[in-house]
């Protein structure tokens, strides 16, 4: 039997004032860590890379034909699976994850396909707006007692909760070096208490003779704010905690730290993060832009994967790489420094982690890596199996405001079976 | 099994709160999952839903005739005529009204609602001193010769009509957001408003009209933009397949996509932040040379047609106007009526079609002949805005206290109260800043907005508070925002809020607590609220302006500061 109270003990303890400074900082997050091992349900993190990557400088190459670019291809861990040559870290880690080759989605436009492949539905459908795989993970799978959020989001605003409400939405982290905004009042303790007694106080003459459910939401939303001010694990947000031996793995970039930070989210319980790497837009100069990317791509991203294998947590966390098109098999003509152009018919994402199989390819595009050759993917048959890696049943309906049921992934979606 | 796969797709397409509870009534007697999840949802559904489905079940089964029909009313009739209507209906439910708001409560929401912003102390304590019995119509009439009313009410049609799409974040809106505001400033007839939106030509420096043609760039987003906003009706699902709901066909949207077909944007907001130059709107003949208008896949090249009705002759005019003149007549059966829904909107935050913009046969009023009859007087009074709010300020409805009492506090449909709502992000904003007496620095529009608002700007707080919702009813802050406004200036900016409120009560105790009353909720303390507070400054002892600071803080961050009630 494991001695060390669960994380949920340790908040109340520390809440009821009772354990003191010497559970505070590392040793609380230990404690957490110790906990959660053992019960874990099952938490994500999505590697989001903005503006489309090219799948063909990535994970499906084409070296020495007419239009496949500069790059080599390299081996990995895995017999018969060979990437860009820019990504050799990952190559090494191949064996613990997949490469999902024939993605094939509906949307070409920078903000409608990100809309689709962050939510599963198309942009302005239904006049709904709805929730990002993110509050999904953070509905379904997170703790709904816990202080700290259950879907962060660092570097990027990304897409919320829409109908499931603001008890979902994500934190946002803007700059994973800063943390999170606001959180440390610049008052005393003391006299920070005393205005929040004071606002509880307004609050309950208020509620008393206006009932209105605005006001209970509020009070709600307000006393979690606190609540998370107070909380000693939001030390997972502070990244000078980390020593530097472990942070120098990730490389220097911001991406980097995102992905560390993301690796002390995970630890401390959080379902969802979604870490976003910007740049990929590259309709000019592809090929020094997409190289100087899958550097940043390959330290963090492995840096990452290797932590949360040393810790234990690698079969539990699905970690996902993946961005909202794939780009043009033909190299434009653009200038001196020519580049891709926006291409949804085709592309490539990767998953690791998550007690996935494995070394393995799905799917296969032709001979320009331009059409899905075997095994199309679409934004239903992808949301649907994130969904069945992590335990949430795709076909569970949500309720929106109005009553209207919404399933969590649309009708018509075929999960891929051969991850599980 | 037939009645199931049809039940199936109308859930899986657009649904909205009535025809949705249409479909439950379709469903009752089915068996299996799918009746069961019917069932669920009922259960799970709030009280409106309710109400509106018996609405929908039995649709208009006694309908009356259209109360004021044939007389053009004025304001303080129209205004007898609605509450007649309300109350009417409230009888029908067995739902007892609340009492009138007190003048504070009263003062408070008008600005909100007009000028979008709270009232300074001096207002405050200028109206509740007054004795004038014509006070709360006099306040009405003063805010909406306001600037201010044309400013907040073109910002919040701005929301509605520029998309936010990454294509627009390097828009400049400034000059439509001053082409709206001086229209509702000089109370130009809406029907004329929106002929002039909808046949804007020339450079963006010349007309801020053409920016809604740069901002709905496509012909797809104009005719969806255009249709929801001004004919108050939901086509867009009509775009790619016949229309669930409705008879709108395919060919009924790109009927009128027919019409949007030959407008142009010379140079668009992107070319423009980066090289400069004006944007130029032109109509023309474009798509017969070559340079076709980016059509999406779903497009049908079919000849201009009115919505429902018939086929427009088009010779070599241009075809915009001659849309805009069927639209904004009084004889369309939808534009004054979506004019009527959208004000109501805005004054009640929900309208009598709900939502706002998605009328249809399926989708019925909770008020039929109120809606009509608003919809005649529209016509009758020449689309005049200030006469449609004159006479819905006037109510016994829209002054309705916020506070329910024992049995209608589970209306959210009959008006039986008010019903709170939360500021907007650019009321929150306007109204802390009014209070703690700063002045907002505004963000560079266009190129120089590349990398979003900066830090301290009006802007920015906007884009953090803004969460797209679908129900200003509904809570929608997270956590963020309220850590933000908590941890941030300008909340924790009192200084001046306390020192000028201490000065002016000559440092006594009771006298500074009502200053800040009135200054941040624009309202008198209690006697219980003061004794409480007394007690508050008390504790702090030798450090009483400390206390005066905990105090403006945590009004601020209260409920019934964050509410327009």
């Amino acid at each position: 039997m494991n001695l060390l109270p669960t994380r949920r003990e340790m908040l109340k303890l520390s809440a009821a004032g009772v354990t003191g400074a010497a559970f505070s900082g590392w040793l609380n997050v230990l404690a957490a860590r110790a906990a959660e091992t053992r019960q874990r349900t099952k938490s994500v993190v999505l590697l989001w890379m903005d503006g489309g990557p090219s799948h063909k400088d990535t994970w499906d190459l084409r070296p020495g034909t007419d239009h496949g670019g500069p790059y080599r291809e390299i081996n990995t861990s895995v017999n018969g699976i060979r990437i860009s040559e820019h990504l050799p870290k990952m190559g090494e880690l191949m064996n613990h994850g997949a490469i999902l080759r024939s993605m094939s989605t509906a949307e070409g436009a920078h903000a409608r396909a990100k809309y689709n492949l962050h939510t599963g539905y198309r942009e302005g459908v239904g006049g709904l707006v709805y929730p990002s795989m993110g509050a999904i993970v953070a509905k379904e799978l997170g703790s709904q007692e816990a202080a700290m959020p259950n879907f962060v989001s660092v570097g990027n605003r990304s897409y919320g909760a829409g109908f499931l409400g603001p008890r979902h939405q994500p934190l946002i982290v803007n700059d994973p070096a800063r943390g999170v905004e606001n959180l440390r009042s610049t008052l005393n303790t003391q006299q920070f208490d005393n205005r929040v007694g004071l606002l509880d106080e307004l609050e309950q003459g208020f509620h008393r003779t206006h009932q209105a459910s605005l006001t209970q939401a509020h009070r709600t939303t307000v006393n979690r704010a606190v609540t998370l001010m107070r909380d000693t694990g939001t030390a997972a947000f502070d990244l000078s905690r980390e020593p530097a031996a472990s942070r120098a793995g990730y490389g220097t970039s911001k991406f980097g730290e995102g992905c560390l930070l993301a690796r002390r989210l995970i630890e401390a319980g959080v379902s969802f993060v979604e870490v976003t790497l910007g740049g990929w837009d590259t309709h000019q100069d592809n090929f020094d832009r997409v190289k100087n990317l899958s550097t940043q791509v390959d330290s963090g991203m492995s840096q990452l994967i290797k932590d949360l294998k040393d810790r234990g947590l690698l079969d539990t966390t699905l970690v996902i790489w993946m961005g909202e098109f794939g780009r043009t098999p033909r190299i434009n003509a653009r200038g001196p420094k020519p580049g891709r152009d926006h291409y949804p018919r085709a592309w490539s994402a990767a998953m690791f982690g998550g007690g996935i199989k494995g070394g393995q390819v799905i799917g296969r595009t032709d001979a320009e890596a331009a059409t899905v050759a075997e095994r199309p993917i679409s934004t239903l048959d992808f949301m649907a199996t994130v969904c069945n890696i992590v335990g949430i049943d795709h076909n569970k309906q949500n309720h929106a405001p109005n009553g209207r049921p919404v399933r969590i992934v649309d009708r018509g979606s075929n999960p891929i079976t051969q991850l599980l | 099994m037939t009645e199931q796969r049809i039940v199936r797709r109308w859930i899986a397409q657009v649904a909205t709160v009535s025809s949705f509870a249409a479909i439950t009534f379709l469903a009752v007697g089915l068996d299996g999952p799918e009746a069961q999840a019917q069932q669920k949802a009922k259960a799970k559904a709030p009280p409106v839903i309710v109400v509106q489905k018996k609405k929908a079940a039995n649709p208009m089964a006694k309908a009356r005739p259209i109360p004021g029909q044939g007389q053009k009313l004025d304001v303080a009739a129209l205004a007898k005529l609605i509450d007649s209507e309300i109350n009417r209906q409230l009888k029908a439910e067995a739902i007892p009204a609340s009492p009138k708001a007190d003048d504070a409560e009263f003062l408070r929401r008008v600005y909100l609602d007009l000028v979008g912003v709270v009232p300074s102390a001096d207002k405050t304590i200028a109206f509740l001193e007054s004795t004038d019995p014509k006070k709360r119509e006099k306040l009405v009439d003063e805010l909406l010769t306001d600037e201010r009313f044309g400013k907040a009410m073109a910002e919040s049609w701005l929301l509605c009509m520029v998309p936010r799409e990454s294509t627009n974040r390097l828009l400049i809106q400034a000059p439509f957001h001053k082409w709206l505001a001086e229209k509702f400033n000089v109370n130009e007839r809406l029907d004329k408003v929106v002929f002039d939106l909808l046949t804007a030509v020339g450079s963006q420096d010349d007309n801020g009209a053409i920016t809604y043609w740069v901002a709905n760039n496509t012909v797809d987003k104009r005719t969806d933009n255009i249709t929801r906003m001004f004919l108050g009706i939901q086509l867009e699902c009509a775009q790619c397949h016949n229309h669930p709901f409705t008879d709108f066909k395919q060919n009924d949207y790109w009927g009128v996509a027919a019409f949007f077909m030959n407008v142009r944007v010379q140079t668009d907001a992107k070319q423009a932040a980066k090289k400069g130059g004006p944007i130029t709107i032109v109509e023309g003949n474009a798509m017969a040379k070559g340079k076709k208008a980016a059509l999406p896949e779903s497009a049908k090249i079919v000849p201009a047609k009115f919505l429902a009705g018939e086929e427009a002759k088009l010779e070599k005019e241009p075809a915009r106007p001659v849309f805009a003149k069927w639209a904004t007549a009084p004889s369309n059966p939808y534009f004054a009526k979506a004019m009527v829904n959208r004000f109501w909107y805005h004054l009640f935050g929900r309208g009598l079609v709900n939502p706002v913009d998605d009328m249809h046969d399926d989708n019925p009023p909770t008020h039929p002949e109120l809606l009509a009859a608003l919809t005649e007087q529209m016509k009758a009074n020449d689309f005049d805005a200030r006469y449609l709010i004159r006479a819905i300020m006037a109510t016994d409805a829209y002054q309705r206290t916020s506070k329910p009492n024992e049995k209608n506090a589970d209306d959210r449909t009959w008006y039986s109260h008010r019903q709170p709502r939360m500021l907007t992000p650019e009321q929150l904003h306007d109204s802390i800043f009014a209070v703690v007496g700063q002045v907002a620095r505004k963000a560079p529009e266009g190129a120089a907005a590349k990398k979003g608002p900066p830090a301290n700007t009006r802007d920015n707080f906007l884009a953090f508070f803004r969460i797209d919702s679908v129900d200003p009813l509904e809570y929608q802050t997270g956590i963020p925002q309220a850590l933000r406004l908590m941890n941030s200036a300008p909340s924790n900016a009192a200084n001046r809020v306390v020192e000028e409120s201490v000065t002016a009560a000559k440092s006594d105790p009771a006298k500074t607590i009502e200053n800040i009353y009135v200054r941040v909720y624009a309202r008198r303390p209690s006697a219980d609220e003061t004794s409480r507070m007394m007690q508050y400054i008390e504790k702090a002892g030798a450090q009483p302006r400390t206390a005066y600071t905990d105090m403006v803080w945590a009004m601020l961050n209260s409920s019934e500061f964050v509410l327009n009630r």
